[in-house]
């Protein structure tokens, strides 16, 4: 799937729930089936900063692709990062730094977390960009 | 006035969000405005607005009235032996930062102590940090056994000769606790220790009366006790008042003014620089009316306390052998379950409350926790309420197992 077809293949899941709650309720189904990072990689430097939780990033590079693993202490936001590293994992920085991250006002997420949950999830998109940057 | 009568004051209660009705238990972070202290703001915004004490013209005097007004009732609400002992400030922030600086100035030196409880408000903490920086002070830790309460036990043997300030709250924010001010302050006293009191939550549950509490300072803001945001009090013995040095210069607070120096005004106006805060100052009156008619029912506050504290699985904090000393604050953490999960899905069931750090780091690492939940009462929260936030509680915690 290309990077498009993620993205309207996640619009498409998350618009089968019309209430919040059951958008919640996926969001921690999500959140449970990622499988994290072992707690070596838990560190200070993968931290993303700006989120109420804690979250982790870590980023590798294969063959000129960019491969996200991620981790939360709290469900809901792992779900958040899981759907962006389902998302975004297996692109190269181009792919990336040319994206708009757009999909996500289709999803309402941004507006419907609180502004500093919000915020979480504007530092999440901005170290996904910067790791595109540094890999670019 | 009953539950229900209460409410038809507060026009937010009728509000909804996400299609349901809001169930708002986030009262120790603010309060929400009565319709009295929209009106009283309102008519002097829309009618009473001049600068105050200054002008001689008729609307001058009707807005300085008002306020100096206010400045009485305050007074005779909190019982001080003088309304010249109120300063009004812009929160309880302003209040603490202000008797810190003030006070610092006055008689902290090299090597000075300040004793700052554990459980602590960071606004109640970072001043007098601050203030030992400058001066080079030590700061030194009252601590809170397991449960959270207070260790009055420890403080005589925490004072020798340096110490000069104790700072507490009345009550803590996290934990609900009423702190045994009485005791501490004439431990204190005995010793020559000035006590800062910071009310910000005490003011709203506990009949205050800054005189048989023994204290020397009490802070508390507006906006947590129904009153306009941007507005508070500090409360201090006018002795002490009279000496401290002012924290901001400019207008109102000088008696003259010359190119080698200047001279101050009498208090309060010392501690009141620049334009006051005209419109929401004299909201405390009708404020202090309503708060005086609320119910003091306790039936909600046992039936939270008795029902989170039994429940499998949640760790309350502030549990305590005497219900009377627990205001209704709940700060819990749930077994499995990240606070901020919770919160964010309580928030879609139209309950607000609070998740983090409450502004008390300290605190949390005291605890071992990363956060908390806390869920705070008001007396226009009802029992409904209270059983639906449980409920909608055990639901949440069902959805994150």
């Amino acid at each position: 799937m290309t990077l498009k077809e993620r993205q309207e293949q996640v619009v498409e899941d998350f618009a089968i729930y019309e209430d919040w709650l059951d958008k919640y309720e996926y969001l921690i189904e999500l959140g449970k089936s990622l499988c994290g990072l072992p707690e070596g990689k838990k560190t200070e430097d993968r931290l993303i900063k700006g989120c109420q939780s804690r979250v982790w990033l870590d980023t590798e590079k294969n063959g000129g692709r960019l491969v996200f693993s991620a981790d939360s202490d709290a469900l809901i936001t792992r779900g958040i990062i899981s759907l962006l590293v389902n998302v975004y994992s297996g692109c190269t920085p181009q792919e990336i730094l040319e994206d708009d991250f757009s999909f996500l006002d289709t999803l309402g997420l941004k507006e419907n977390l609180s502004p500093t949950r919000a915020g979480g999830l504007a530092s999440m998109i901005e170290t996904i960009r910067k790791k595109a940057q540094e890999n670019g | 006035m009953t539950t229900t009568e209460l409410r038809q004051h507060f026009p937010q209660l009728q509000r909804t969000v996400y299609g349901k009705p809001l169930i708002y238990l986030d009262n120790a972070a603010t309060s929400l405005r009565p319709q009295e202290t929209i009106d009283k703001w309102t008519e002097i915004s829309a009618q009473k607005t001049a600068n105050l004490h200054r002008a001689v013209h008729r609307v001058a005097t009707e807005a300085t009235q008002e306020y100096e007004d206010t400045r009485k009732k305050v007074a005779e609400f909190i019982n001080a032996a003088d309304y010249k002992e109120v300063v009004f400030t812009s929160g309880a922030t302003h209040s603490l930062n202000l008797t810190a600086w003030s006070l610092g100035e006055m008689l902290i030196g090299k090597g000075d102590e300040i004793i700052v409880s554990e459980a602590e408000h960071h606004s109640n903490l970072v001043p007098w940090q601050m203030l030992c920086g400058r001066k080079e002070a030590t700061l030194k830790r009252l601590p809170v056994d397991q449960s959270g309460s207070v260790r009055t036990d420890l403080l005589q043997s925490l004072i020798t000769p340096k110490t000069k300030i104790l700072a507490i709250a009345h009550v803590s924010n996290v934990l609900g606790l009423v702190n045994p001010i009485q005791e501490i302050a004439e431990i204190c006293g005995r010793n020559g220790v000035l006590t800062v009191v910071d009310g910000a939550q005490g003011i709203v549950h506990q009949r205050v009366d800054v005189q048989a509490l023994g204290c020397d300072f009490y802070s508390f803001s507006g906006h947590k006790m129904y009153a306009a945001p941007g507005t508070g009090v500090l409360w201090g013995r006018k002795e002490l008042l009279d000496k401290m040095p002012p924290l901001f210069g400019g207008g109102e607070m000088i008696e003259t003014v010359k190119w080698q120096g200047s001279t101050w005004a009498r208090v309060p106006q010392k501690f009141e620089a620049g334009t006051q805060n005209i419109s929401g100052t004299p909201t405390l009156s009708p404020a202090i009316d309503i708060m005086r008619q609320m119910p003091e029912s306790e039936e909600v506050k046992d039936y939270v306390y008795r029902t989170l504290s039994s429940e499998p699985g949640i760790r309350l904090f502030g549990v305590t052998d005497n219900i009377k000393l627990k205001v209704p604050v709940f700060s819990f953490s749930v077994e499995g379950a990240h606070h901020e999960d919770l919160a964010l899905i309580l928030d879609k069931m139209g309950i607000a409350l609070r998740s983090g750090q409450m502004c008390a780091e300290p605190l949390m690492d005291r605890m071992g926790v990363t956060g908390m939940l806390r869920a705070s009462f008001a007396p226009y929260n009802t029992m409904q309420e209270a059983e639906y936030f449980v409920s909608s509680l055990r639901k949440a915690i069902k959805m994150l197992k």
